[in-house]
């Protein structure tokens, strides 16, 4: 379960939510562009420092300045997808996928076991020594995300994953997402701010202005959300 | 991305580039001998070419009779040149650009009307440019072998290389003397740092010959000479180059000519070298055949062999001849 | 606007195909002259007999294992200097940016003349290495020093300017996916940055193995010592023409040689990226 209170004073306007998320659940984070969505999560993550509050995931503190706590990024055990799904392109498929388990020194029959079980998730099977430099983009976010999954996190975080998808990888995508939160039982947020993405696997809905919530539901009831959205 | 397109072109042009370099060679082959006059022939063996040269002054033609002792007031031959053809071109020996500033104010004083301007450098590489085309009116040099050389490939004006003033070489110190060196035995002292001039430049051929006659005499000796050497630290492209490195207090010692350390006698200290073992070399000056200005460049010859010239250069410590 | 006053598609075509070309020829044959007119000047045999001089030898050994050294330390050191350079903000970092650059704009023997200020034996910092023995002003080391001075610009400016433009999402996901900060550098950063932090690394050591005014005045001339390929050039020239010719042509060869193997290698990686 993920625990965030999290304030950041930022050039525009000081960010200050607080929500959380349960295993299995996918909490989609709507709002307008510069509304605070990608710093909510690289919050999470721990690639930028909140200036107050308490960030908890399944009891264990990940960030607390009050206390002066901060654990590094490589230690939180988040998955994080990125919006152009940033995989190695000098490295194959399956030196994407196997990255992070390299990077905690997991023995190599392990390693090879589940890059294979992520490949076969995701529908890779014949791209597996593929530079990943060469795929589409369908193909890309699939192996980011078996990337992110591979090192068993405790939360996945997709930041606009769909974006420069078409419509077919996008759902093939999504439909992958909702079966990985719900197989591994694992919180899961979302950014977005296509209201199908709601629709379709959305738990629950969190809205940001100017970095405040400022509405939260379940999908079926998203109020006007397109002139939300179209708003700056 | 495109793989396809980039493998061929960098074949061609490497194919390209290889074929020019291939057929360079080929032509340098067949037009070995297409090379005017500037390249020595006498070095075309591929060997360092020992300039050691003969310390006698070399057979150049007759200096006029003058006197030294003459006050400056004689009178001076009527210019021979219009008013517009005034400025010359002095290639000069890199030794006389301490004195060069007064030299410039005399010639102007004595023609009214006419500037000089130094190309100060080792002779060497003076040489180098005159004979790769670049101009000059008039011609200093500090050493005989290039001046022959020159006259050889007919540079010179015929009749107008004269013999200029002369200079000896001499050891010169820091003005602290952070080497204690007291002698001329005390250079071959372990851990010293000697500078010299490169064998190319004048002062570095007469250092060379200074230390072969050096090693001769009883009292220093062959075990000098070669501790002497292996002191040496560095072979600088011009004499004051090698002063500077002294002044500097970088190196304990350095070999450069008498007129340096006359004209610097605060930066400083000497050690004599005796006349008998001493090299004197002797500086040509002469009119470029090439030269549109060739009544001033004649009267800047004339200034400089006349007794106000010789003056000038006498009292920066050269030695007239 | 009617055709009639204009100049027909065909020719207008194949003048513009011919003034392009006229120009890459222009510049071509500009850089290009200059090098083959050293080749004209020799002969083969001169130039093979010339090769056994042990001038040329030394001179040639010297020159590559300096550049080689002063290029090894200025991407051990510089590379993670531009990557923390620019990483950062900090007080005064727009006056490092701007020193980093100084190099470029000084006068090589400005250069080596400030070095024998502060590193001579009567230097600045050089008066108490030489209290404690150690002399840099006149040896190999003050070579090293003074290529290293005059050609890190190339480097620093070309890896800053990589690290500054890299995405920095590559090295965000794999911090979250539990790389530390030396491993993604090691693994992410530098691999994908390799061919223009490659291109820098050439141009450094083309341009140490050049450096002649800063090397004269700093480390001297010394044959085996500190007389490396351009300062026997220079010396050779005036005493010993061929030996000059010779080396001159040496430099050229081996130049070119690096630059397409550079190429041709990098070319490669890219290919696999």
């Amino acid at each position: 379960m993920l625990e965030a209170a999290i304030t950041k004073e930022l050039r525009d306007f000081t960010l200050n939510l607080s929500f959380t998320v349960q295993p299995g659940e996918i909490l989609i984070l709507m709002g307008a562009n510069g509304s605070g969505k990608s710093t909510t999560l690289n919050l999470i993550a721990g690639l930028l420092y909140p200036d107050a509050g308490c960030i908890r995931l399944n009891g264990r503190t990940l960030s607390e300045p009050g206390q002066g706590t901060h654990i590094p990024i490589e230690d939180r055990r988040i998955g994080y997808v990125f919006q152009n799904s940033a995989v190695f392109p000098h490295m194959t498929v399956e030196e994407n996928i196997a990255f992070g388990l390299r990077a905690r020194r997991l023995p190599k029959a392990e390693i090879a076991d589940r890059v294979c079980q992520m490949i076969d998730l995701m529908h890779l099977s014949d791209l597996t020594n593929v530079c990943a430099g060469n795929l589409s983009g369908g193909q890309k976010q699939r192996v980011a995300l078996g990337r992110a999954i591979a090192i068993r996190p405790s939360l996945l975080m997709l930041d606009e994953p769909f974006t420069s998808l078409d419509a077919e990888s996008t759902s093939t995508v999504r439909n992958l997402t909702r079966t990985i939160v719900r197989t591994c039982n694992i919180p899961c947020i979302l950014v977005s701010h296509q209201s199908a993405d709601s629709r379709e696997i959305g738990d629950r809905v969190l809205q940001l202005r100017s970095g405040k919530a400022v509405w939260e539901g379940s999908p079926q009831d998203i109020p006007d959300d397109e002139a939300i959205c179209r708003c700056r | 991305m495109q793989p396809k397109t980039r493998a061929p072109s960098l074949i061609l042009i490497g194919i390209v580039c290889g074929l020019l370099l291939v057929s360079a060679f080929f032509a340098g082959c067949t037009s070995g001998t297409t090379t005017p006059a500037a390249t020595p022939p006498a070095t075309a063996a591929a060997l360092p070419a020992p300039a050691a040269p003969v310390a006698t002054p070399a057979p150049v033609t007759v200096a006029e009779p003058k006197t030294t002792t003459a006050p400056a007031t004689t009178a001076t031959p009527a210019p021979v040149y219009t008013y517009s053809e005034g400025n010359v071109v002095a290639y000069t020996a890199a030794s006389l650009s301490g004195v060069s500033p007064k030299l410039a104010a005399g010639f102007e004083k004595m023609y009214p009307g006419h500037k000089v301007t130094f190309n100060l450098a080792g002779t060497q590489a003076l040489k180098t440019q005159v004979v790769n085309g670049a101009y000059a009116d008039v011609f200093i040099s500090a050493s005989n072998a290039y001046t022959t050389e020159l006259t050889k490939g007919g540079y010179f004006e015929t009749g107008s290389v004269k013999p200029l003033t002369s200079n000896y070489v001499i050891v010169i110190l820091p003005k602290n003397n952070p080497g204690t060196i007291k002698s001329l035995s005390d250079l071959a002292k372990p851990g010293l740092k000697i500078a010299v001039a490169d064998k190319s430049v004048p002062v570095g051929a007469a250092t060379t010959s200074v230390m072969a006659n050096l090693a001769k005499t009883a009292t220093l000796g062959k075990a000098w000479n070669t501790s002497v050497y292996s002191n040496i630290v560095t072979y600088e492209t011009s004499e004051p180059a090698v002063a500077s490195k002294v002044q500097l207090g970088e190196v304990d010692a350095g070999i450069v000519y008498e007129s340096t350390y006359s004209a610097g006698k605060d930066k400083y200290v000497a050690i004599a070298i005796p006349r008998a073992v001493n090299y004197l070399q002797t500086y040509t000056i002469g009119v470029m055949k090439q030269s549109t200005s060739k009544g001033a460049a004649a009267d800047f010859e004339n200034f400089m062999l006349s007794s106000a010239g010789q003056q000038i250069l006498e009292d920066y410590g050269f030695r007239s001849l | 606007m009617t055709s009639a006053g204009r100049i027909p598609e065909k020719y207008r075509r194949i003048l513009s195909h011919g003034a392009a070309g006229l120009l890459i020829l222009i510049v071509t044959l500009y850089l290009v002259l200059p090098v083959i007119a050293l080749f004209f000047r020799t002969t083969p045999e001169l130039f093979l007999a010339s090769l056994a001089d042990p001038l040329v030898i030394s001179a040639l050994w010297l020159s590559f294992s300096t550049s080689t050294i002063s290029l090894a330390i200025v991407i051990l050191v510089g590379t993670p200097f531009a990557y923390v350079h620019s990483r950062s903000t900090y007080p005064g970092k727009v006056i490092v940016d701007t020193l980093i650059d100084l190099p470029l704009v000084l006068p090589p023997a400005v250069a080596g003349f400030a070095l024998l200020v502060l590193y001579g034996r009567m230097g600045l910092l050089g008066q108490y290495f030489n209290m404690m023995g150690i002399s840099i002003a006149f040896t190999t080391l003050a070579v090293i020093m003074a290529q290293i001075f005059v050609a890190s610009p190339f480097y620093l400016r070309q890896a800053k300017s990589l690290f500054e433009q890299f995405d920095q999402s590559y090295e965000h996901t794999a911090r979250t996916l539990g790389a530390s900060k030396l491993r993604t550098f090691l693994t992410i950063t530098i691999p994908l940055t390799a061919s223009g932090l490659v291109s820098g690394a050439v141009m450094t050591f083309g341009r140490a193995l050049g450096e002649f005014g800063a090397t004269i005045m700093f480390a001297g001339n010394l044959p085996g010592v500190t007389q490396t390929m351009p300062l026997a050039v220079y010396v050779g020239m005036e005493s010993n023409f061929n030996l000059g010719l010779t080396i001159s042509i040496l430099l050229v060869i081996i130049s070119f040689v690096i630059m397409i193997t550079v190429r041709l290698v990098t070319r490669n990686e890219a290919h696999h990226a």
